[in-house]
């Protein structure tokens, strides 16, 4: 089969390239999926460089969001039949023609939703859930500031945000991105080349964002503290900026607010039960109607590099896919 | 016109008294409201004729279609429309009718318009006249979706075909002389249950909201057990009994009816969504369907134009040319959809 093999850690990717490999086989507890797509993440570019929390020996295949069809069953494996279309999370080997998965992290494929957007749901949905309800703890009524609100995880954030009742100001650095953030059902866009500090003091009343959802962090991060209300969540999310970010530890005692940190998936390592319900609700949701993700488009397998490129020069809205 | 047809219609020529004598002798009044004569008429009519639920989903798609042919007015002059086809989800291609006015408003959106029938039975010919109406009267185009049906093609192939033609209004309208860019979406009973949830939907998928809704006797609560589908739940040509059936046909297995995409009223983020125009017929079991949606989106601030027509059937729009109550109505209804435009 083909799959995309990650042979050396490299920073430009050109350890990265799409080879034939043998047909894997299902060990115990896990399925063999015949990948109809698969979504790419921040973390699977990190993965490719050698950079992210997970550190894995090449050669590897990256991938983590999948969605296809059940192709053989691995052994103790009785809650799916062959053929079934399903979806969800591995850790990697996903942007390949068949990926084993393991039982426990696979879903259903809602029947609403296309491969496209089922392989763009688990990760992103996943983090905006442990994000805003587990670590973030949004109510009904606050405001919550998405930063880099365009990319995967950030109209994640958007449409949770709106789902559990919140007033939704998104931030991002181009106009047309915003436009697309704002008709996805932002209730208010700032254009960050000015700043974002005092349009977000003047659209809170001057109190201040509730709940800061910050992917990208560096400066971001940096004016984040000056526009967050008493008692606010400072949620970090990543560093898609490049810059890790300093605070006085006297910001939060003085202003009264929180940072915290999210790892969404460690969350449910941690957790077992409450990583289950997490996953439980967020795919809830997806089977009730209420969340679909915002696909940007779709890539075949060779392209999936250019993607990456894509990914990280920001011109990506909300996910892009790879079909093998 | 076959014999029949013609047979039925001098019948319903007939003065209201006689008509109602024929039917059983007295008006039928259920709920508080009075049937309108002529439906009386065809309702006792067909009250001889086996439930939809009794037959194979083929006889019933092709039964329903003669059914209904010959309760249809004929469209209205001075306005034109030509049949073709418009891209789909993957390689299927919709067959759509395009109307156009003779005088048309420049400044009124292009209407995507989605027919009756469950999502099961009948196509764009069930609509046909009213489409003409609307495109007369509120002067814009109209474009009229044949949508795929179920069981052959179960939810959600006939929603996203219409979410597709809807992608397609707003990217085409202004090759009909309509504002570029914008349109609004309509439809009656299971189509006024598209209009409520691409209303949403389009958020969802970050589309463009459209300028108007417009929900005709729709279907937008599947969880709630309302009392008019007991009360009403006999009547012609909708029985909670067909409602059901068409479900069946419709829902893939273990499907959650609170599915906002089925039950948009089971939507918690009202907020927002476009001025709708609601009408009910209260001879339905779904007449407080449609009247607690109303309700709902006007608690959530949206502008929202309601009537009830207490006397007239399910699928009145369809039975303009037997029920002149019926064609009152959906002139009614147009120039509600003209008025809206007029403060968009």
């Amino acid at each position: 089969m083909r799959a995309l093999v990650c042979h050396a850690l490299s920073d430009d990717f050109s350890g990265v390239e799409v080879r034939e490999v043998p047909v894997p086989e299902p060990g115990p507890g896990q399925v063999r999926i015949k990948v109809r797509a698969t979504s790419i993440n921040f973390p699977d570019l990190l993965l490719c460089r050698g950079k992210y929390q997970l550190k894995l020996e090449p050669p590897f295949t990256p991938g983590m969001d999948i969605a296809g069809t059940i192709d053989a069953l691995g052994e103790g494996v009785d809650q799916f039949d062959l053929g079934d279309e399903v979806c969800g999370g591995a850790r990697f080997g996903g942007f390949a023609e068949y990926a084993l998965v393991s039982a426990d992290g696979l879903q259903k494929k809602p029947s609403s939703m296309s491969f496209d957007e089922a392989a763009s749901y688990s990760a992103a949905y996943l983090t905006a859930y442990v994000s805003l309800v587990r670590r973030g703890r949004l109510e009904a009524g606050e405001t919550l500031l998405v930063h880099g609100a365009s990319g995967g995880v950030g109209m994640a954030a958007v449409d949770v945000g709106k789902l559990l009742g919140a007033t939704v100001i998104a931030t991002g650095g181009s106009d047309e991105k915003l436009a697309k953030v704002k008709a996805y059902g932002a209730d208010h866009v700032i254009n960050t080349a000015d700043g974002f500090r005092t349009k977000v003091k003047d659209l809170t009343n001057g109190r201040g964002a509730d709940v800061i959802y910050d992917p990208v962090g560096g400066d971001v991060f940096d004016e984040s503290v000056r526009c967050i209300a008493f008692d606010g969540r400072l949620l970090v999310i990543g560093f898609t900026s490049g810059r890790i970010a300093n605070v006085a530890t006297n910001m939060p005692l003085i202003k009264g607010f929180s940072v915290v940190g999210v790892r969404a998936g460690e969350y449910g390592r941690q957790f077992p039960d409450r990583g289950r319900e997490n996953v439980k609700q967020i795919w809830d949701w997806a089977r009730a109607g209420k969340t679909r993700p915002y696909v940007h488009a779709t890539l075949p397998l060779e392209q999936t590099i250019d993607g990456f490129r894509q990914l990280q020069n920001r011109q990506v809205v909300g996910k892009l896919i790879i079909t093998p | 016109m076959s014999l029949q047809a013609t047979i039925a219609k001098l019948l319903l020529k007939l003065p209201a008294s006689w008509k109602v004598k024929m039917a059983g002798g007295d008006p039928v009044i259920l709920g508080g409201r009075t049937l309108d004569p002529n439906f009386q008429f065809l309702a006792h009519g067909a009250a001889s004729q086996p439930p939809m639920s009794s037959l194979e989903p083929e006889v019933a798609q092709a039964g329903a279609i003669e059914g209904l042919a010959m309760f249809a007015a004929k469209p209205e002059p001075g306005v034109s429309w030509e049949d073709t086809t418009i891209p789909g989800p993957g390689t299927h291609h919709i067959p759509v009718r395009i109307y156009r006015p003779a005088e048309q408003n420049p400044m009124a959106p292009m209407l995507a318009y989605w027919h009756m029938g469950g999502g099961v039975i009948l196509d764009i010919e069930a609509c046909h006249a009213f489409c003409s109406m609307i495109s007369k009267i509120a002067q814009c185009p109209v474009v009229s979706v044949d949508y795929r049906l179920a069981p052959q093609h179960k939810f959600p192939a006939g929603l996203e075909d219409c979410i597709a033609a809807y992608d397609w209004t707003l990217k085409n309208a202004e090759a009909y002389g309509a504002p570029a860019g914008r349109a609004a979406i309509g439809g009656d009973s299971m189509g006024g249950n598209f209009s409520a949830v691409i209303a949403q939907e389009a958020t969802r998928r970050g589309m463009p909201k459209p300028d108007l809704q417009l929900l005709l006797y729709p279907a937008t609560d599947l969880v709630t057990e309302f009392e008019s589908a007991t009360t009403y739940g006999e009547t012609y040509p909708l029985s909670t009994d067909t409602m059901q059936w068409f479900m069946q046909q419709y829902l893939p297995e273990e499907f959650d009816r609170a599915n906002v995409l089925l039950s948009p009223a089971q939507e918690t983020r009202l907020e927002g969504l476009p001025p709708a125009i609601i009408a009910t017929a209260g001879f339905d079991p779904l007449v407080d369907d449609g009247a607690a949606y109303a309700k709902k989106l006007e608690a959530a601030g949206v502008n929202v134009t309601f009537k009830c027509y207490d006397n007239l059937a399910h699928g009145f729009t369809a039975f303009t040319a037997v029920a002149p109550a019926a064609r009152e109505a959906c002139i009614e209804i147009a120039g509600m959809v003209r008025d809206a435009y007029a403060a968009l």
